[in-house]
């Protein structure tokens, strides 16, 4: 058992966990473009990476559960990227068709 | 329990490693719940980047930040839970309290929110009035706010029951414990986490302007 040493390495997660949400609350309020995107962004992914390799013991656990944590990863980067290509595209065939009907209306299509 | 014929692992180190596996497996199939909502939120937000920039800075951001700080805290105080449980059950158990206690804190400041936002006429369907520019993508900006927090809470809700369910088995001298208690402590990180980046995308984008 190395309960005692873990401790203190567990209350240090919580604390850099604690600055990264002040870095993103405080990043928030001033104007820095994309820049507060993808701070916001880059401050999420380290705070779950924190809660998954300190809280949830992920690094400790066997090769059959990283793998599955892995493929889910993929899953959802696959779900996210083809939706993104699809949004994109679909905006540019919309205006192509509005501009062949010369026509500016319905410009609100999701 | 050693009884062969009941128990289908040879021992208990089995037993935990496939609890542990399934635990996982059961939290990615949490995260494709979540993802299509994501994904969702990214189409809407690419369409209504104004409106969703402006419907962001009606969420209360200060309930959002307390909010996140006391879901982190309730995680850290299911993994020191986790790590006294074999030598120490009943501080175990009070860790364990304590989360859920957090985690009553966390949906009463969701519920003031939640009244805030009716106050505010910011629920859609129900009760909704924007600025005529940023209407129809500010509507569908707290569609996705509702279905997102309330399916959080909902997780979170569940997460509170079962967590107490651990607290009160443990101080009761609950033995070969470790398995289900390890399984509930993941899936209270999980939704930790589901909620770590909804705080952004819900009350920190868009804030500035």
């Amino acid at each position: 058992m190395n309960g005692a040493r873990a401790w203190p390495r567990l209350v240090l997660a919580w604390v850099a966990l604690v600055c990264l949400l002040a870095v993103s609350a405080i990043s928030s309020w001033f104007d820095l473009g994309p820049g507060n995107l993808g701070i916001a962004l880059t401050v999420a992914v380290l705070k779950a990476g924190l809660v998954v390799i300190f809280f949830m013991r992920l690094r400790a656990a066997p090769g059959a559960v990283r793998l599955a944590v892995l493929l889910a990863l993929l899953m959802l980067a696959l779900l996210l990227g083809l939706s993104l290509t699809d949004a994109r595209e679909r905006a540019a065939v919309v205006s192509g068709r509005e501009n062949a009907a010369g026509t500016s209306a319905g410009q609100e299509l999701p | 329990m050693s009884g062969a014929a009941s128990e289908p692992y040879e021992n208990a180190q089995a037993r935990q490693r496939a609890s542990e596996l399934g635990i996982w497996v059961f939290i990615t199939t949490e995260l494709m719940f979540f993802g299509p909502l994501f994904a969702g939120y990214l189409q809407l937000r690419l369409a209504f980047p104004e409106a969703f920039a402006a419907a962001s800075r009606h969420t209360l951001f200060w309930s959002g930040t307390v909010n996140t700080l006391v879901l982190l805290t309730s995680s850290l105080a299911v993994a020191l839970a986790g790590e006294c449980q074999r030598r120490a059950p009943r501080r175990a158990a009070r860790w364990f309290v304590a989360a859920a206690v957090l985690g009553v804190v966390f949906l009463v400041i969701k519920g003031y929110e939640y009244v805030e936002d009716w106050h505010e006429q910011l629920v859609p369907g129900l009760r909704f009035s924007f600025d005529a520019a940023h209407r129809h993508g500010a509507e569908l900006f707290y569609y996705l706010y509702f279905a997102f927090t309330g399916v959080h809470a909902l997780h979170l809700t569940v997460g509170v029951c079962l967590v107490s369910l651990v607290a009160w088995r443990l101080s009761h001298g609950a033995q070969e414990f470790e398995a289900f208690s390890e399984g509930v402590a993941r899936y209270w990180h999980f939704v930790d986490i589901v909620w770590v980046f909804l705080y952004p995308l819900l009350y920190l984008i868009g804030r500035y302007g």
